[in-house]
């Protein structure tokens, strides 16, 4: 039976983390699934509220930023032979109810990897117009620079396989991975599907993108889109 | 006076050393991360050598005689930034040393104690 790895990653995420893993646990998936936590450093209870849900947790001795963090995640999937791994982010953005839906394409072999996108239906939230104006500017440069077509390069929820699993456990950016990784994907040849989906808006806690960053962080991911373009296949 | 053989010259040597920036920074031998203000010395170096002008009105306006003296006093800047991004970058590192050998000691110590739990009941 083909094995999925639910990863987590969560930084100070109290007040979202049980309702996540409750709605995770009510769901009958088709597949096999665990649950891992990374906690990256957490200073509130995220942990110990894992711990007493009997959810296996990592807990990383330094805060390693959202790449490390998930890239953690991949090579427990890769060290204990999951099949496939799918990202869901510790804020309750994305809903488990959609992870049989995004699963599906690799189940039937179509994508490498499946991102959920929240701008194919356009319904639920959408996010801020300010970011929502950063992701369109994102979807330009990804769309110019490959021949992908992606609506929503900046989700995090996201599914691959195996062969991607190994991909990532060797090599995955580290500050703001997403858009940087359908690059590196793209340029070592996997297919990228997206699936509509529908995401809540975070209930507790904080994001870790505030205005301040939003424009280091534009300038940042283009910059890393343009090396990544300029890579060859070999890195 | 900025002559046209130390524009040359400046130009030629920020576009190589943004060469090998660049280069190392595809092959991930340089983290972006920290390779920004690089870029930025690179990039500003290349306005100031194109188009000195800009250097001549910096100097007007922080009364400086020479505008080769305001390239000087510009590159030191940048020096200044660059060393203190790196001093930041440090602290945070020798910090996360900290807390990884901490949690290592802690770790060894569990593992003894497994270790020697196993053998008593062997």
């Amino acid at each position: 039976m083909t094995s999925l790895l639910i990863i987590i990653p969560a930084y100070n995420e109290e007040e979202n983390i049980r309702s996540l893993i409750d709605s995770i646990r009510s769901i009958s998936f088709k597949i096999k699934i665990e649950i891992i936590v990374i906690n990256d450093c957490s200073t509130d209870r995220t942990s110990s509220i894992c711990k007493e849900l009997g959810i296996k947790v990592i807990d990383l001795p330094c805060n390693l930023g959202i790449g490390g963090a998930v890239q953690t995640g991949y090579k427990y999937a890769k060290e204990n032979n999951f099949d496939l791994a799918i990202q869901v982010d510790g804020d309750g953005q994305h809903d488990p109810v959609y992870i049989d839906k995004i699963v599906e394409p690799i189940l039937e072999g179509k994508a490498d990897m499946v991102i959920g996108s929240r701008y194919i239906d356009k319904s639920g939230f959408q996010s801020t117009r300010l970011r929502r104006f950063g992701i369109r500017y994102l979807c330009l440069l990804i769309n110019t620079l490959t021949d992908l077509k992606i609506t929503d390069p900046t989700s995090g929820f996201r599914v691959c396989n195996k062969r991607i699993i190994d991909q990532f456990a060797i090599n995955y950016p580290k500050d703001y991975p997403e858009p940087e990784s359908i690059m590196y994907l793209r340029r070592k040849g996997f297919t990228i599907k997206e699936e509509a989906v529908v995401m809540n808006e975070r209930v507790g806690g904080t994001s870790s993108i505030n205005l301040n960053r939003s424009i280091y962080y534009m300038i940042k991911v283009s910059l890393a889109i343009f090396f990544d373009k300029i890579r060859k296949e070999s890195f | 006076m900025i002559t046209i053989r130390l524009q040359l010259v400046l130009l030629a040597l920020t576009i190589i050393s943004l060469f090998i920036l660049i280069r190392m920074i595809a092959r991930y031998k340089l983290d972006l991360k920290y390779s920004l203000l690089w870029l930025l010395l690179g990039g500003g170096f290349i306005i100031f050598t194109i188009f000195p002008t800009t250097v001549y009105y910096i100097a007007k306006f922080l009364s400086i005689e020479t505008p080769t003296n305001a390239l000087f006093l510009l590159g030191i800047l940048f020096l200044i930034a660059i060393v203190f991004s790196l001093t930041i970058a440090i602290s945070n590192a020798s910090n996360n040393i900290k807390k990884l050998s901490q949690e290592l000691g802690v770790l060894k110590l569990e593992l003894s104690k497994l270790k020697k739990f196993d053998k008593d009941n062997m």
